[in-house]
């Protein structure tokens, strides 16, 4: 009993400091976000904005022109990338689930191919490709490629999910005369909502989170998104690192924040994806 | 009347078989367009641009046969990459595992504070590794970086380094980011994996007289080796994509110490315009991925039979 007890202790304690390890950096962010700038003479004197402490560091930063149109630009591109992967993933997905057709497994066995392809393998073709499309600084000339990377995966989860509903389910409604498009408009999605979730989500936070093709495709300015938003940040304000962090801090809640809102489905996302996968 | 119900069942019919065969490519083609034109065609352009010289202006390509692969097998910058990434795989595989498990398996426990703790590990799944990367670069900056300034704070001055542009340690702090990032996703994984062991193996297990320590090594451990080889081939495959941390923490520096295979390419197609060289070396990488997740699945099969 009291071994038992004093291993109970030690796991609390490991688990508390592995915890804190893990913690640190992100409290160190946020101690450095809020720190005064020191010499604060020269910066100010260069147009550089200054920190003048505590939270008013957030105003400063958030006074900055730039900021709201990284959020709007990433909110465009994961959104068409969302909506881009649903109008793709959920016909083909229940087209390899429910219907016959010839040379299904080979073309499946095809698109699951993307699922190991390393983006940066692609980079040299794919640039050459949307600078012939003229996508550059377009914001399609990323959603495409998002869309056609991240569907393998979800095609794999949502197939695996409408492998679940009973196929009786879509005869009777066929018997009764609907077509497929209807069937998957009005039977199965309405049942989809748990697997979508999971798609909705997968798809927010690679798009929102992706870097190289953001950096390659959107050159300019006005396209850039919040991934790219440091590197203008750490010349911008030069070694304020007071106000590089805040600006961070600022950067990085949306996603964190979508993402402990749709936790769960996080999680069932990585189990129906690992168990047949 | 009779008649023409007929007639409208026999249309009915054509409209239905008509459906059943041309609709499922209906169903496929926009995930076929896609696949083609960013999948497919890109993954066939690399191919042909891999024997050319090309510097991804000039419309004029030189074909140079296999002479940039033959490059690519002497260059030592690309032994360094490849030894890099076994490093790589072998650290954040194993101690992402180990952490990821021990979180998972102690807070499955229902301990105080489970899902406090279980959130501290998952925030940095969520953040953007673009972000984290310059959080951790201005941490580690040798004068003003927090790392630094704690370790003087402590009267530790003499550890105090040049972290990022020291050959001997550039690689071990992109690694030790990578595991921050990745450890809750392993805890995650293995979450899944323990909800999928029926609670009657442990209830057995405690009537046989097992202790706490021979429930993990003997019935939890080996039940959970799906999650453990999902966690290789992820690990593998994450090794080979990995680029935004390891491009903007060190740009694969000092000397290459810390280049890893998808920050090469990047510097070779785009920081040194040799886009035939990056397109070779991306095949070579394809290869790779290739073979490493082949040799995994047949581990994997092994382990689950």
């Amino acid at each position: 009993m009291k071994k038992n007890l004093l291993s109970r202790v030690l796991a609390y304690l490991a688990v508390f400091l592995i915890c804190l390890a893990f913690f640190l950096p992100i409290l160190f962010a946020f101690q450095r976000s809020i720190q005064k700038s020191e010499g604060s003479g020269w910066p100010e004197a260069r147009g550089i904005p200054v920190g003048p402490g505590g939270l008013a560091n957030y105003a400063v930063v958030l006074g900055n022109e730039d900021l709201p149109r990284y959020f709007r630009n990433s909110l465009l591109i994961s959104g068409g990338t969302i909506l881009g992967t649903i109008i793709t993933v959920i016909p083909a997905a229940y087209a390899f689930s429910k219907m016959r057709f010839r040379g299904k497994e080979l073309i499946y066995a095809l698109f699951m191919i993307a699922i190991l392809l390393p983006i940066s393998s692609m980079v040299v073709p794919l640039f050459a490709l949307i600078k012939n499309l003229k996508l550059i600084n377009n914001p399609l000339g990323v959603i495409g490629p998002y869309i056609a990377l991240g569907f393998p995966y979800f095609m794999l989860i949502l197939r695996n999910f409408f492998d679940e509903l009973p196929t009786e389910l879509i005869e009777a409604a066929r018997i009764d005369g609907c077509s497929h498009f209807r069937v998957l408009l009005e039977i199965i999605l309405p049942l989809s909502k748990p697997a979508l979730a999971v798609v909705v989500l997968f798809s927010f936070l690679n798009s929102w989170n992706e870097f190289l093709l953001a950096f390659l495709f959107l050159k300019k300015d006005i396209w850039h998104t919040v991934t790219l938003a440091p590197l203008k940040y750490t010349s911008q304000y030069s070694t304020q690192f007071n106000l590089v962090f805040a600006t961070i801090i600022l950067l990085a809640i949306p996603s964190i924040l979508v993402f402990f809102i749709l936790q769960r489905w996080y999680v069932r996302g990585l189990v129906a994806g690992a168990i047949k996968g | 009347m009779q008649s023409s119900g007929i007639e409208n069942n026999i249309a009915r019919h054509r409209g239905i078989q008509w459906d059943d065969k041309v609709s499922p490519y209906l169903f496929i083609l926009p995930a076929t367009v896609v696949f083609c034109l960013f999948v497919l065609y890109p993954l066939i352009y690399n191919f042909k641009i891999g024997f050319y010289k090309w510097d991804g202006i000039n419309p004029v390509m030189q074909f140079i046969g296999f002479d940039n692969y033959i490059t690519a097998i002497k260059d030592t910058a690309v032994h360094k990459a490849l030894k890099n990434s076994a490093v790589w795989f072998f650290t954040t595989v194993f101690i992402q595992a180990t952490l990821g498990l021990f979180m998972a398996v102690v807070l499955g426990k229902g301990i105080r504070g489970a899902t406090l703790f279980r959130s501290i590990i998952l925030i940095p799944v969520a953040l953007a590794p673009a972000l984290t990367a310059t959080i951790f670069r201005i941490m580690l900056e040798p004068s003003f970086g927090q790392i630094n300034e704690f370790l003087r704070g402590i009267g530790l001055s003499s550890l105090a380094k040049n972290w990022l542009a020291d050959p001997g340690l550039a690689l071990w702090c992109v690694i030790i980011v990578n595991i921050w990032i990745w450890t809750g996703f392993s805890m995650v994984m293995y979450q899944a994996g323990l909800q999928a062991i029926p609670e009657e193996l442990y209830e057995a297990a405690v009537l046989d007289g097992a202790n706490p320590w021979q429930q993990f090594s003997r019935l939890t451990f080996p039940l959970l080796k799906g999650t453990h080889a999902s966690l290789l081939i992820l690990g593998a495959i994450g090794t080979l994509k990995t680029f935004d941390i390891v491009y903007l923490m060190t740009a694969g520096g000092p000397f290459h110490a810390s280049q890893m295979p998808s920050n090469y390419i990047f510097t070779k197609s785009f920081l040194e315009s040799k886009f035939g060289y990056g397109s070779a070396l991306s095949v070579l990488l394809l290869l790779v991925s290739l073979l490493v997740t082949v040799i995994q699945l047949r581990l994997y099969k092994k382990w689950r039979s």
